[in-house]
């Protein structure tokens, strides 16, 4: 009787609906089973609550120097020992990881939006489109970064927002390489010939198909991006763009340290764990978000 | 296939235009020159006379137009740091041996990159998983200049076994190699086995292994195949990044090659070897990405690069 | 299980890096960021840095010099100096037309081991090894070997004869006559002639060359500046050969220290400078020598070798037989040191670990040589002609908040500094410390109520600061930090520390207007004389502190050819001028140390009037007396295996 007829397309939009949420109720529930994912998750998120709550953590101001305690190794009133101009260097790790964190997720997230919009267009449509963005991709990859950076110094001066900026500059090109690669294999499957003759739309196509399954190597890459931020950051700061003294940074740290930790090498150890670590749980975090989301697994 | 092709080297044209316009303007727009004013500022007229004697006393345009046309006649000029040669022949002098040191390093590291990121997939969550993440975390993380001075103390200094630098023979090419190398096989095995772990959970992959095919077969013929279009796009750029040398490891080794060049003609201001080395890059890097470009259709021949 | 896995990496890695830094972590920083600021005088390589001297020693060595200084006055006391100068050692007595075989002491080594092995610093410019073709693209190589130059220097800074026998002033004070030795042949066999100096110093002058040390002469030698400018011909210069050994040099105004500039006068050879160019000594093909030493052989950033001239008939003829030097990065030096590859490494390469490691070592320490170095002074300056720097009481507030005894006992090193409150370092001439010692004294008390005085109580009101370095070296980037935070923590001014890349800074700082506010930069002398690091200071110069009475008070004081004594005295006044309005604020005095092995021998080695042994500034070129003196002792064998090559 029923005079409303089940189209295939409104079943098709229920199923996707219902779909979506257990989806994502499916993906939460494997992310928690996975306690790899969920311990570097604690990790992550205590490193990023450190960066925020710095000045009520830190035992001491970042920029309280006493020359005369220069250099010393970690003891009871300095757990970590002190920086070359007196300052404790505990405090100092815990400060330097809100330049650090700022530094490496923002280029990420900026080399994210740029670098995987840029290789969807050009993965998915190909041709002259695809064309200018690699032939774009190829000049920039030319210029030398510190020429670029000494410009920006000379034009803006140094400071947070132009480190960023010259970092992301360059920071998204692999990002997008990797979506396109991704996207020339993936756009050939069968699932996506069938959703496309089925009239689904480029961008659900990308979005539901594509990007689900070509996001492993993106996690890696975007990862191994942020220390290699945090680094570039600091060589930055050689040049006079990067963050200024007394403003502590990670990588700024590591760079410093280079001449002081043969004999202080407390000064060099701390703040490579902690690079180390926040590379290792961000990308803890992300495999277990890809095996979570991964569309083939469904246990 | 031919058609593409020919577009790709007009596209090379283009980049290349593209290249020494942009690094021309950033070139000259940036402070200082190639003079160094010590004491006080220079006199006006020495000022002029060193500005005049390396042609920078014309207007930009004319200057950028007459480099560009003896460029296309193969003159490159003259190197400010080395006015003895051409910058073809400092280029000739000093690339061949960062292109052994870097053909060296790839030819280990990346090999053994990927066979770590093998074998952390395949035994993944052992303890040999964790040593490679460890060790990759450490080539990622610790810079190489910071690895290459580790290297030396350890090495020429504690142990005394190897000499402190130098170019010639196998033990001046251990510790180069190992430096250069650590971050490209982190970079190797950290890809090699993400998406190694990927694809092995396809669908075709679970079929191989129902249909009963052995593990390691089904590795080498099905997974690592599908696994290498993201290894081709991030390695690739290696090549180009290795061969043209690294100022870092090159100079704490006094390995005589490119790699410092691309630094120190910035910081000097020595503006033909900097217009050089950019158009060298730039050539390399696009060759490099129009063969991981065909290299995607030949792994996977259902890619198809020029238009539907 | 996963918590095991994040634990077994963590572990690993705390291991491994603890592991390598128990071996001995690392040298100084990336090596476009450390020690490859060019030096502002022109220093030879290993001639680099100052002194240990205190200041109290010193003393003696400024009395010396100002006598040297002086010989203008005095023709009588040079020409006795022409007979045989005692610091050119015994071994030098060669003379007669064949060469004379090397004499060597009785603890030397054999003659196949007198090889002297250095580094040079490849990350910095290196084109030339003559003066005259650069000053700031020599790459701190041991250069300036291949001819003498008029006088040289000994190790008491004292002016000796050099291809000059001796020289005199006529009675304007204007006219210079210098006395060529007519034994130096070139080794084409041709002599060396006052035309190869005169020719040499013209290719100086031309505007064609573009030669980067023209200002050296500006001012002082007649019709310098008009020459460079193009206005007048090349032969217009004020040098003349008055016959083939007897060489005129005019000067503007009267210049008592005319000798004293003449140490750089290396000369180049006419000939083969019209045949092949100003480069002519980058082949060993084309080059020639009249010097001490000749060119073997020139790997463009891998090394240099020179060896002795047995055709050399000048008074400098060395015992070395020869040297290498290796480019390196200058980070690298302590380790090839430490593994007996070098023979000499310059003090300003060590990093503060490397220093932390030779003073915790008895036989490096024994290695390490305090000396004088170009008396180069470290300070702060300011933009003094904006608010708020225009104000002279904050910048006595600025001077009074700097603890320089404790950035010297905690940061620089007392083996590596003086602390300075004033600009010429003891032992320059007319250098006055004790008395201007409390002019900028440390006192934050002072200093809070003179910038309260000012009108900004507690730093209120004062813009936020940026503090410029140039491309400085670790120790002194922390020595920057430590007074940005001297500043915020006594004033209440905060103060950013932004290391700059070498060209910025340098631009940033001569633009006019200066686009620095604030910063740290330091300089060392050309040649001993006042009238050189004062003139650092003149208005229109290096920055832009412009006071009138210092420049009539300088440029009288120059000029002045009467008692060296009332000169000295209008030098000291100009100084307090500076001082007391704060022209700057002085940091310290830099008096590092060298290492070198201790077979390194000779009579300039050993402790000078003030009991200081070193390899003294300008080191080991002709430009100084050791070159004849130093040798390789028997001792070598303990430490070389086999003979470099």
């Amino acid at each position: 009787m029923s005079t409303v007829a089940n189209t295939p397309a409104r079943v098709a939009s229920d199923v996707q609906r219902k779909g979506e949420a257990s989806l994502w109720r499916d993906a939460r529930r494997r992310f928690f089973k996975n306690k790899l994912a969920v311990a570097a998750l604690v990790v992550a998120v205590a490193l990023i609550l450190t960066a925020i709550f710095a000045n009520v953590i830190a035992p001491a101001s970042y920029d309280y120097s006493v020359i005369g305690d220069a250099l010393q190794f970690p003891n009871r009133q300095h757990l970590l020992g002190t920086d070359s101009v007196g300052r404790d260097f505990l405090s100092r790790l815990i400060y330097g990881a809100r330049i650090s964190m700022i530094v490496g997720f923002s280029v990420q997230a900026i080399a994210v939006l740029i670098g995987v919009s840029l290789g969807m267009l050009a993965g998915l449509l190909g041709g002259w489109v695809d064309y200018l963005i690699m032939r774009c991709v190829e000049v920039l990859t030319a210029i030398p970064g510190i020429l670029f950076a000494l410009f920006l110094i000379s034009v803006f001066g140094g400071g947070l927002r132009n480190v960023i900026l010259a970092i992301a500059l360059v920071g998204w090109i692999d990002l997008c390489r990797l979506t396109r690669a991704q996207f020339l294999t993936l756009r050939e499957k069968d699932y996506v010939l069938a959703a496309r003759s089925i009239g689904t739309s480029p961008f659900q196509i990308a979005t539901r198909h594509l990007l689900p399954n070509a996001l492993a190597p993106l996690i890696v890459a975007v990862t191994l991006g942020i220390p290699s931020a945090i680094f570039t950051e600091a060589s930055l700061s050689f040049l006079g763009l990067g963050i200024n003294d007394p403003l502590p940074s990670w990588g700024k740290m590591v760079a410093d340290a280079n001449s002081y930790i043969r004999v202080y090498w407390h000064l060099g150890l701390f703040p490579t764990l902690l690079i180390a670590t926040t590379m290792l749980s961000f990308s803890f975090v992300g495999d277990g978000l890809r095996d979570a989301l991964d569309p083939h697994l469904n246990k | 296939m031919a058609r593409y092709l020919l577009g790709r080297v007009i596209g090379l044209i283009g980049v290349f235009i593209a290249v020494s316009i942009v690094a021309f303007l950033l070139m000259h727009s940036i402070p200082g020159g190639p003079f160094d004013e010590e004491k006080s500022p220079l006199p006006p007229a020495a000022r002029a006379n060193i500005l005049r004697k390396y042609g920078l006393d014309r207007p930009l345009y004319i200057q950028y137009l007459r480099y560009m046309g003896s460029a296309l006649h193969g003159d490159f000029g003259i190197s400010f740091q080395n006015p003895t040669e051409t910058v073809l022949q400092t280029i000739g002098r000093t690339w061949p041996v960062s292109l052994r040191l870097g053909g060296l390093t790839i030819l280990i590291a990346l090999p053994l990159g990927i066979l770590l990121g093998i074998i952390a997939a395949v035994k993944q969550n052992t303890w040999i998983d964790y040593v490679t993440t460890f060790v990759s975390t450490l080539g990622l993380t610790v810079p190489n200049f910071v690895i290459a001075t580790w290297l030396l103390l350890l090495f020429s200094v504690r142990l005394r076994w190897l000499p402190t630098g130098g170019w010639g023979g196998w033990k001046t090419w251990i510790m180069p190699v190992t430096a250069l190398g650590l971050g490209p096989m982190a970079l190797a095995a950290r890809y090699t086995r993400s998406s190694l772990i990927e694809v092995m959970r396809a669908d075709y992959i679970r079929t191989a292994h129902a249909k009963g095919l052995s593990g390691r077969r089904v590795i080498m013929r099905h997974a690592l195949k599908n696994a290498l279009i993201p290894l081709i796009t991030i390695l690739g750029p290696q090549v180009p990044n290795l061969v043209t040398g690294t100022i870092f490891v090159e100079v704490i080794f006094r390995v005589p090659g490119l790699g410092k060049f691309f630094v120190s003609s910035i910081y000097l201001r020595d503006y033909p070897m900097l217009m050089a080395t950019m158009l060298l890059v730039a050539l390399l890097w696009s060759a490099t990405y129009l063969l991981s470009d065909i290299l995607y259709t030949v792994v996977d021949p259902r890619v198809r690069l020029y238009g539907d | 299980m996963i918590r095991h896995r994040i634990w077994s990496i963590t572990t690993l890695l705390v291991v491994f890096t603890l592991f390598l830094s128990a071996c001995g972590g690392t040298a100084p920083a990336v090596p476009s960021a450390s020690n490859t600021t060019p030096q502002a005088a022109p220093t030879t390589a290993e001639a680099t840095q100052a002194t240990g001297a205190t200041s109290a020693s010193a003393a003696t060595a400024a009395s010396a010099m100002t006598s040297a200084a002086a010989t203008t006055e005095a023709p009588a006391a040079t020409s006795a100096a022409t007979e045989a100068p005692a610091a050119t050692s015994a071994a030098t007595q060669a003379s007669g037309a064949a060469p004379a075989a090397v004499q060597l002491p009785a603890d030397a080594a054999p003659l196949e081991q007198q090889v002297y092995v250095t580094h040079y610093d490849n990350t910095a410019d290196f084109t030339t090894i003559d003066f005259y073709e650069s000053v700031y693209k020599r790459g701190g190589a041991i250069s300036d070997i291949l001819s003498d130059s008029l006088v040289r220097l000994d190790k008491n800074f004292k002016l000796q004869p050099g291809a000059a026998t001796k020289w005199e002033v006529d009675s304007t004070g204007l006219v210079w006559t210098f006395h060529l030795d007519p034994n130096l042949m070139w080794t084409d066999d041709t002599p060396v002639t006052a035309d190869d100096y005169v020719a040499t110093f013209r290719y100086g002058a031309d505007p064609k060359h573009a030669w980067d040390f023209t200002w050296f002469f500006n001012g002082v030698i007649k019709n310098w500046d008009d020459v460079v400018a193009g206005k007048k011909p090349l032969t217009d210069l004020g040098f003349k050969a008055v016959d083939a050994h007897t060489l005129q040099v005019e000067t503007q105004t009267p210049a008592p220290y005319l000798p004293a500039m003449m140490l750089y006068s290396d000369t180049m050879q006419k000939k083969a400078l019209e045949a092949h160019g100003g480069l002519y000594n980058s082949d060993p093909a084309t080059s020639v020598s009249s010097g001490p030493f000749i060119l073997q052989e020139w790997k463009k950033g891998e090394r240099l070798v020179y060896v002795a001239n047995p055709k050399y008939k000048g008074t400098n003829k060395p015992m070395i037989q020869k040297i290498i030097c290796i480019g390196a990065a200058p980070s690298t030096d302590f380790a090839a040191y430490q593994s007996n590859e070098i023979d000499f490494m310059s003090g300003p390469n060590l990093s503060p670990a490397d220093n932390t490691i030779v003073s915790s070592d008895l036989d490096l320490q024994k290695d390490y040589h305090p000396h004088y170095g170009d008396f180069r002074t470290h300070y702060l300056f300011f933009d003094f002609q904006n608010p708020p720097f225009n104000n002279l009481k904050v910048r006595q507030a600025f001077s009074h908040v700097i603890d320089r005894d404790g950035l010297i006992k905690s940061i620089i090193k007392p083996t590596q500094g003086l602390p300075a409150y004033s600009f010429l370092m003891p032992g320059f001439p007319a250098a006055n410390s004790e008395a201007l010692k409390g002019i900028q004294n440390y006192d934050p008390a002072a200093a809070q109520k003179l910038l309260a005085d000012a009108g900004y109580p507690g730093g209120k009101g004062f813009p936020k600061l940026t503090l410029w370095l140039r491309n400085e070296a670790p120790v002194r980037q922390a020595m920057a930090q430590a007074i940005a935070a001297s500043i915020k923590q006594n004033l209440g001014i905060d103060v950013d520390v932004s290391n700059k890349e070498n060209k910025t800074f340098t631009d940033a700082m001569n633009a006019k207007p200066t686009q620095i506010q604030f910063g740290l930069v330091d300089y060392g002398m050309d040649f001993l004389d006042p009238a050189n690091m004062l003139g650092v200071f003149k208005s229109g110069g290096r920055h832009n502190w412009n006071n009138k009475q210092f420049d009539d008070l300088y440029n009288k004081a120059s000029a002045f050819t009467g008692d060296p004594q009332e000169r000295t005295k209008m030098f000291q006044d100009a100084e307090k001028l500076l001082v007391s309005d704060v022209g700057s604020v002085f940091i310290y005095h830099r008096t590092p140390g060298d290492l070198y092995r201790p077979y390194l021998k000779g009579t300039e080695l050993e402790p000078d009037q003030n009991g200081k042994a070193a390899i003294h500034w300008p080191g080991f070129t002709s430009f100084s007396t050791l070159p004849s003196s130093m040798y390789v002792s028997k001792d070598v064998t303990n430490y070389r295996k086999s003979v470099p090559q």
